[in-house]
């Protein structure tokens, strides 16, 4: 094991940042790395029977994502090494060795029982006049999403890329894009715990896409993905996949801009279904589906109109392979506020059946520095079922009004909405208030300081698992006594019984403390010590539960 | 009696890990050769295709940005005086925004509202932000020379950094 950390660390101190010497394709090619380093150290609840005063269960994890990027104005080259390993992790229990928590499951292979380390991301890039060409790693997004959606998600740590080719050629007027490989989700998760690493599953997307700008003022794309998917119950490559094509997307879109001053967008989409398996196997229940998406934007004096209308039926039958690693294929836009998405609403936002629309008024003060809003979301959810806590369909109502304020010294950004899910039946309504807030201003010796705090209070109307009502509260306070450092103080706050985990303060008070050292201005150490709770988090239409985590934390993440 | 020992030997592999590490930090890096930036093409919000050697000549600041990020919005103003101030002098200053596909309306009215008037460049499938900043992460900037050369990175914002910000552009505007 010393061995390896040592190669580790010589993997790491290999920053040779600056230009390739040489003759070849990549003679004098930039060379960056990025190198992001954490290691936590986990306080965890459970513990030994026979032995409840030894928190023997604690551990190390310790994770590594390097990237190197090598570059030229037309050429490049990439690659994310990820690499994790368990410390103090095990045990022996009357002469006979034990681990807490395996790092590695049944379908990953690793010379170590508790390392890992995997080349994540790789891909070579080359662009020429009007063709770019990239084997390898590649994300791809058609129109707004509905017929292929793969991009990193940085905010909940999700990042499934398309292992194989990618081209797009493009005219004066025209675009086409084409991909084909194999889905390859992140396997080590730099930000939330890693337990039972499993093997990748290698769904098979292929697509196109072709745009044509301004066809009588109307942008006009179409598109069409394939996709088969890897059930991992069969034996061999063969066995492996349900069928030659497990679903065929295709797509359209529409955009124009200025129309009368208003700015609109369309888009279709339509979802071909060839196997039973996205119905349970009921032959008699396959059925196509298919999005329908709209926006209109005008900018009227000092205003900014949007409204947005979307319909929803059958479109996340086919992310539910994907869905088991975590990830989504295809995800439109949600018309939703995905701050404050919970267990409950969580399912109408991935709703299999749903109309909705919003509409959202800005007005820009004080040359662009103030900017207040107001939005109305209303759905109509006709799709029921456990995870979404009732059987009958709602209605979903839901104002938000906010204010954001960005000076030269102080910010200020503030939301606030009322929620309402309200069933057709006579069982009543969930009810969920909420308010986020981030305010910093200057303060005199102690530099600038910051405060953010969200808080919720969702009230359940009566439902097929009858949850108790809850509070949460997630706070910080944040010192930046100049350039270099940040102090912050984090104290969470939740009742609720969904919530898995439980706080270092009492049950439902986690607190928690952090500084920050801007090394160099590419390179920043953190210190994390304390608890933050768990919690259901969503961004870009998609939602993870995160775990909570109490404990220490070292993180040092560099440019070079 | 039942025996329980625990595995420290562990320690001090990863103290010894981090060692390594925070050594290789601290190594002072090479001195930086010119380093040529990386060609990109990309949509801007009405359609209209921009590459980054469109300009060349000039002095350009392309800033990664987007929607849901609040110190992206912190450092908006300060891009807009600075383009306000310089572009006469060959400054342009290239917003990418990062937003997600689904997310792709919300921009024009953010950018509306903050009365930017730099141009405003879209990567939803986040493939240009990876050839500067591989770890993706917003809000970074990269600041480029009038012959191609990229002069300085940024990751991140904190209030002031725009005045260190200001004083390389003036120094590259001036060469």
């Amino acid at each position: 094991m010393t061995s390896w950390l040592i190669a580790l660390g010589a993997l790491a101190s290999a920053n040779a940042a600056g230009t390739l010497d040489g003759e070849g394709a990549f003679a004098g090619a930039n060379v960056q790395v990025d190198n992001d380093f954490e290691a936590r150290y986990y306080q965890v609840d459970e513990v030994l029977e026979g032995f409840e005063d030894r928190a023997i269960h604690n551990y190390v994890e310790q994770v590594n994502r390097l990237n190197l990027l090598v570059s030229k104005p037309r050429l490049s080259f990439g690659m994310q090494i990820d690499q994790v390993a368990f410390y103090a992790n095990r045990y022996i229990l009357d002469d006979e060795l034990y681990r807490s928590y395996e790092l590695l499951g049944d379908t990953v292979t690793s010379p170590w029982t508790d390392a890992f380390a995997n080349i994540e991301k790789l891909y070579f890039k080359k662009k020429m006049n009007k063709v770019e060409f990239q084997l390898g790693d590649s994300y791809g997004a058609f129109a707004r999403g509905m017929a292929l959606n793969m991009a990193r998600n940085t905010d909940i740590d999700i990042d499934t890329s398309l292992r194989g080719v990618r081209s797009v050629a493009r005219g004066s007027d025209w675009q086409f894009t084409l991909m084909s490989g194999v889905t390859n989700p992140q396997q080590v998760s730099q930000d939330n715990p890693n337990k039972n690493i499993e093997g990748d599953r290698y769904h098979m997307v292929s697509g196109g896409r072709f745009e044509r700008s301004d066809v009588a003022g109307v942008d006009l794309g179409i598109h069409a993905v394939m996709m088969t998917f890897d059930r991992q119950d069969g034996t061999g490559p063969a066995e492996r996949f349900g069928s030659s094509l497990d679903v065929l997307t295709t797509g359209a879109s529409a955009e124009a801009f200025g129309v009368a001053g208003i700015d609109l967008y369309a888009e279709g989409a339509l979802y071909d279904y060839r196997s039973a398996d996205f119905f349970d196997g009921d032959e008699d229940a396959v059925e196509p589906g298919y999005g329908l998406y709209f926006s209109a934007g005008a900018y009227p004096g000092i205003m900014a109109v949007l409204i947005e209308g979307k319909r929803y039926y059958n479109t996340e039958q086919v992310n539910q392979y994907a869905a088991l690693q975590g990830y989504e294929l295809v995800a439109g836009p949600s018309l939703e506020y995905e701050r404050v998405i919970t267990e409950d609403s969580s399912a109408a936002l991935n709703s299999d059946d749903i109309w909705g629309a919003r509409a959202r008024v800005d007005f820009s003060l004080k040359e662009g520095l103030l900017t207040p809003y107001v939005s109305l979301a209303a759905f109509k959810d006709l799709d029921t079922g456990v995870l979404h806590f009732n059987e009958v369909p709602e209605t979903i109502i839901h104002p938000v009004v906010g204010v954001e304020y960005f000076g030269h010294v102080a910010h200020v950004v503030l939301n606030s909405g009322l929620r309402n899910d309200i069933r057709e039946d006579d069982t009543g309504q969930d009810t969920q208030a909420h308010i986020d807030t981030s305010i910093m201003l200057p303060a005199g010796a102690l530099g600038e300081v910051e405060l953010a705090v969200a808080a919720e209070r969702f009230l359940w109307g009566e439902n097929l698992i009858q949850q108790h009502d809850f509070t949460e509260v997630e706070a910080a306070f944040s010192i930046l006594p100049n350039e270099s450092w940040v102090f912050t103080v984090f104290q969470d706050y939740s009742d609720n019984p969904l919530v898995a985990s439980t706080g270092n303060v009492s049950e439902n008070v986690y607190m928690a403390g952090e500084a920050q050292y801007t090394v160099t201005s590419d390179t920043t150490l953190k210190l994390f010590y304390g608890a933050y709770k768990a919690g259901i988090r969503c961004a870009g239409g998609q939602c993870k539960s995160l775990p909570g985590f109490k404990g220490g934390r070292v993180a040092l993440a560099g440019q070079f | 009696m039942r025996s329980l020992l625990a595995s420290r030997r562990s320690f001090l592999h990863i103290l010894a890990a981090l060692s390594l590490l925070f050594g290789a930090f601290a190594m002072t890096p090479p001195a930086l050769a010119a380093e040529k930036a990386p060609d990109f093409t990309l949509k801007d919000m009405n359609g209209k295709t921009v590459s980054l050697s469109d300009f060349r000549g000039k002095v350009v600041l392309v800033t990664f940005w987007a929607t849901w990020c609040t110190p992206c919005k912190a450092e908006m103003p300060h891009f807009q005086r600075m383009y306000k101030a310089h572009k006469g002098d060959g400054l342009v200053i290239l917003g990418i925004s990062i937003d997600d596909a689904k997310m792709a309306s919300k921009i024009k009215p953010t950018v509306k509202m903050k009365k930017l008037t730099y141009p405003i460049l879209l990567d939803p499938e986040t493939e240009v932000v990876s050839m500067f900043n591989p770890s993706k992460n917003v809000p970074f900037s990269v600041l480029i020379n009038r012959v191609g050369e990229i002069e300085r990175t940024h990751a991140g914002y904190k209030p002031g950094d725009e005045v260190e910000l200001e004083k390389e552009i003036k120094a590259l505007l001036a060469k």
